[in-house]
């Protein structure tokens, strides 16, 4: 094992410090969260690492509900902020369901987005300010809490996907939106996921407060069912109703209020579990995501695997496949990906880019920061 | 340094029509938007992102200073030649590439105008949601590259909201593209952010996918007077509390209400202290409600006045006030220095009120206009350039003011950028730390500092 050592970090000072001495030593430094997910990685480091998790630096240090913003610690978890936004009757908007256990550090380092990306986006959106600790062990801060804020370089956005490379985030001030008035869904099962993709090209045309737009397809029901969320003002998500039933004709659906929205959810990734290192994953240009979608059905690609979801409105495709056909899958998926350049896929070795190869060596000269993840030239584990 | 043989190497990149040297010429590009006057040695207008690269590898070789420049608009100093060297006007690579009502986007190059942009999107339902006022002359690369906000900006955010990609030449003419339209897009670190606000000192950006925004079905626009500033941010603070994000929310003090009204007569009453000029958009279902629920704020805060739009010529009238700031202020004194500081939203009447005091104690004239519902204020402060003595207080008044905000935990500059103007302040709101932090990225992008330096950071 190459790990020479968990370090539960209080505050920024101590993991200034720990990340000088762990550079003295020549030692790897990996940030974390809970860090659960990332230990197994670390088996193949090409030196030994320091692990520093930010796990107990996890306080909402400021909430200004008049401003619409909160400060948080980097090792606060989705679950307990929204617990809290939620008394005050606003919210940030990345999904509980989908993403509570993980901490709001940990999100920005992957620009993680929950079930409502169609309408919200990424949680890079959403944040206003930083604080972090560089490889070098400096406190630096950038943004700050104000939505318009020009003054000096904007670094907010400079850790989104960098998964813990560029250094590592302490503290985020998020900016939040009042809690929407009413959510709804409409669910249905469809003939064809052919059919929820022509159902959803129109749901896009008619642009309606739409927060979700997903078929998905598990083994055990042999069907592809769609589901649509909504929010708004309830006069809007009552209307926006009406025309989805109108788009639907005679196929039959259900209805879901807000607290069965949120059951849907919660079973729904019970179910499926999206942080499995099974899951194929793909994103980009919907307009391709549509043409893979098609040849995947029309090869029955689909049938082969456990469970597959496309999301029409974000533009992205997950597959969880045993391990015996995920080779070939993956290959048809590159064969069907006629575009290459707008769609890639988790499996692909990532080309991080010039700008990034440019700022990683002047922050990071000596490749200390998550020296073997996917994007610093580890053994790729796609 | 741009001697004869430089100009023979532009001319062959850009040809000769694409270059400008006279004297004439220099002079007009001299100037952005700002007090500040810098001459450029050439004015090179490329047409592609290829000549941009292949100018860019110029000025590598040869240590040429280069400016990049949209329309000029820069309101702090952002686009004039500092070092002399090329100013690169890219307002000729002006085409929209596609767009794309899937994914609701458009790819634009960077001389596009915010306007025409916008023209182009609307007839398909949609708009670019950030609207500077400068939208007619400013281009996108422009806004980019100060991160521009708009009227609408309350409800849908600034320009670095509405980004999904890049593509960007870097000093050493290396041609890169940056999240949507980078391979890996998902996968891979998402530098387009830092682009954001960069006031062209990271590289020239020549491509931008944009965001699209559904054009609301609807709008309404609304105007309340208050004899306090006090109940004027109550009734912002209890609009948002109710849930209603409104689209645009505007404020002017009394300096200011009492300019446009000696100027225009629209009868504002004479306690009035502060004039909020709101719009709220969606859809035509939900709209009645919002501004039903605003007027009932209005009321219960003790408006002394509150007047709502019903149609466009209505709609004109009530924004009229808010449009005729600058020439009412120029009835009183000759010129202004305009402020740009932000604070968060909640301490909006503090700040307003702590510059009205300013004016007193420095003894001048200071109106103010503010987005409210962004925290971002303009304080418009009066003097005459004949009176060297005066335009000191000015600037001590603004010192005091930037302190001011940044000790409420704002920042020194909302929308208009550092640019030069406000160099001199980035040590009041930056530790020693940050400022190498940013030095450090700048330099891993342009080692050799052609590219618009001595902008944003002191090098
Ligand atoms: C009357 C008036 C009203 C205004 N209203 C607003 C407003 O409401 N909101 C607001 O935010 N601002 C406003 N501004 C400021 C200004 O219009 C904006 O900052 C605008 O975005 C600048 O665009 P531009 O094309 O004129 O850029 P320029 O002024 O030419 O350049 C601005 C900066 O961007 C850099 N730059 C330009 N193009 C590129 C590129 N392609 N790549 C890299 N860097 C580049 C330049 O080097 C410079 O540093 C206003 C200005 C005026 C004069």
């Amino acid at each position: 094992m190459q790990i020479k050592d968990k370090f539960f970090a209080e505050n920024p000072q101590e993991i200034a410090q720990k990340v000088i001495e762990a550079a003295d030593e020549g030692f790897g430094i990996v940030p974390c969260g809970k860090g659960t997910n990332i230990e197994k990685y670390l088996a193949s480091a090409n030196k030994p690492v320091v692990m520093i998790s930010t796990e107990r630096m996890d306080s909402i240090q400021e909430f200004e509900r008049d401003n619409l913003s909160v400060k948080v610690q980097a090792g606060i978890t989705l679950a307990q902020l929204q617990k809290e936004l939620h008394e005050h009757d606003v919210f940030l908007p990345l999904t509980v369901e989908s993403h509570g256990r993980r901490t709001i550090g940990g999100l920005i380092a992957e620009n993680e987005a929950g079930y409502e990306e169609y309408a919200y986006g990424k949680i890079q959106d959403y944040v206003l300010g930083l604080e972090f600790v560089t490889p070098y062990g400096e406190i630096v801060k950038t943004g700050g809490k104000t939505v318009k804020n020009v003054s000096g370089y904007d670094f907010t956005r400079l850790f989104a996907n960098s998964l813990g490379t560029l250094g590592i985030i302490t503290s985020i001030t998020l900016k939040l939106r009042p809690e929407v008035e009413k959510r709804a869904a409409v669910i249905l099962e469809v003939p064809s996921l052919k059919e929820a993709s022509e159902i959803s090209k129109k749901i896009i045309q008619e642009k309606l407060v739409t927060v979700t737009l997903k078929g998905y397809k598990d083994h055990e029901n042999d069907k592809w069912r769609l589901i649509i969320g909504l929010a708004g003002f309830k006069e809007t998500v009552k209307h926006h109703l009406q025309k989805i039933k109108k788009v639907l004709g005679s196929l039959n659906y259900s209805e879901l209020d807000q607290a069965e929205v949120n059951g849907f959810w919660k079973e729904y990734y019970q179910k499926f579990p999206i942080y499995e290192d099974n899951n194929i994953v793909g994103m980009g240009d919907k307009r391709v995501l549509f043409k893979i979608a098609e040849s995947c059905e029309k090869n029955n690609l689909f049938s082969q695997v456990a469970f597959s979801e496309v999301d029409f409105g974000a533009g992205k495709l997950i597959i969880k496949t045993p391990k015996e056909t995920k080779e070939t899958i993956k290959e048809s998926l590159l064969a069907y990906n006629q575009e290459k350049f707008n769609f890639s896929f988790n499996f692909q070795k990532p080309q991080p880019g010039l700008i990034y190869k440019k700022i990683k060596t002047a922050l990071d000269p000596n490749n200390l920061m998550f020296p073997n993840n996917r994007l610093t030239g580890g053994e790729y584990l796609g | 340094m741009l001697d004869k043989h430089l100009l023979v190497k532009l001319k062959s990149i850009v040809g000769k029509e694409d270059i400008l040297t006279s004297k004439i010429s220099r002079e007009v590009y001299a100037y952005d938007s700002s007090p500040f006057i810098h001459e450029p040695e050439a004015v090179v207008f490329p047409e592609t992102t290829a000549e941009v690269a292949e100018i860019l590898k110029l000025s590598e070789a040869y240590s040429i200073p280069v400016v990049p420049r949209g329309a000029g608009t820069c309101l702090s100093g952002g686009a004039v030649s500092l070092y002399g060297g090329i100013s690169l006007v890219l307002t000729k690579m002006d085409k929209i590439l596609d767009i794309d009502t899937v994914n609701e986007t458009a790819l634009v190059e960077t001389g596009v105008t915010n306007l025409n942009l916008q023209k182009a999107v609307e007839p398909l339902g949609f708009m670019f949601a950030p609207d500077p006022a400068s939208q007619k002359a400013a281009t996108i690369g422009g806004n980019v590259a100060e991160c521009a906000g708009g009227i609408r900006g309350v409800k849908y955010g600034v320009t670095k909201d509405h980004v999904l990609g890049l593509e960007v030449v870097l000093p050493g003419g290396e041609i890169v593209t940056t999240g949507a339209l980078a391979s890996g897009y998902g996968f891979i670190p998402d530098l387009t952010g830092i682009f954001s606000g960069s006031e062209g000192t990271f590289g020239i950006i020549t491509k931008i996918l944009v965001k699209l925004t559904v054009m609301p079905e609807t709008m309404r626009t609304m105007m309340a007077v208050f004899d306090s500033l006090d109940k004027a941010g109550e009734a912002v603070s209890a609009i948002i509390a109710k849930g209603i994000v409104p689209t645009t929310l505007e404020i002017m003090d009394k300096s200011m209400i009492r300019a446009v009204d000696d100027f225009l007569k629209l009868g504002f009453p004479r306690d009035a202290e502060a004039v909020l000029l709101l719009e709220v958009d969606g859809y035509e279902v939900e709209i009645d409600r919002q501004v039903d629920v605003i007027e009932e704020i209005f009321r219960e805060k003790k408006a002394s006045s509150v007047q709502s739009a019903k149609d466009r010529t209505e709609r004109e009238k009530l924004w009229l006030a808010r449009r005729s700031g600058n020439g009412a202020l120029g009835r009183i004194k000759p010129a202004y220095m305009v402020q740009d500081i932000t604070v968060p939203r909640h301490r909006l009447p503090q700040m307003l009120r702590f510059v009205s005091d300013i004016s007193k104690k420095y003894d001048i004239t200071i109106a103010q206009m503010a987005h409210a519902g962004d925290g971002n204020l303009h304080p418009h402060l009066l003097y005459d350039p004949d009176d060297p003595e005066e335009f000191e207080r000015v600037e001590e008044a603004s010192h005091e003011i930037f302190e001011t905000a940044l000790k409420m935990d704002g920042t020194l500059t909302g929308e208009h950028g550092i640019g030069l103007e406000k160099l001199p302040f980035m040590k009041l709101q930056f530790s020693e730390k940050d400022i190498s932090f940013m030095k450090r990225v700048k330099k891993a992008l342009d080692t050799n500092l052609n590219l618009n330096k001595g902008k944003v950071l002191e090098l």
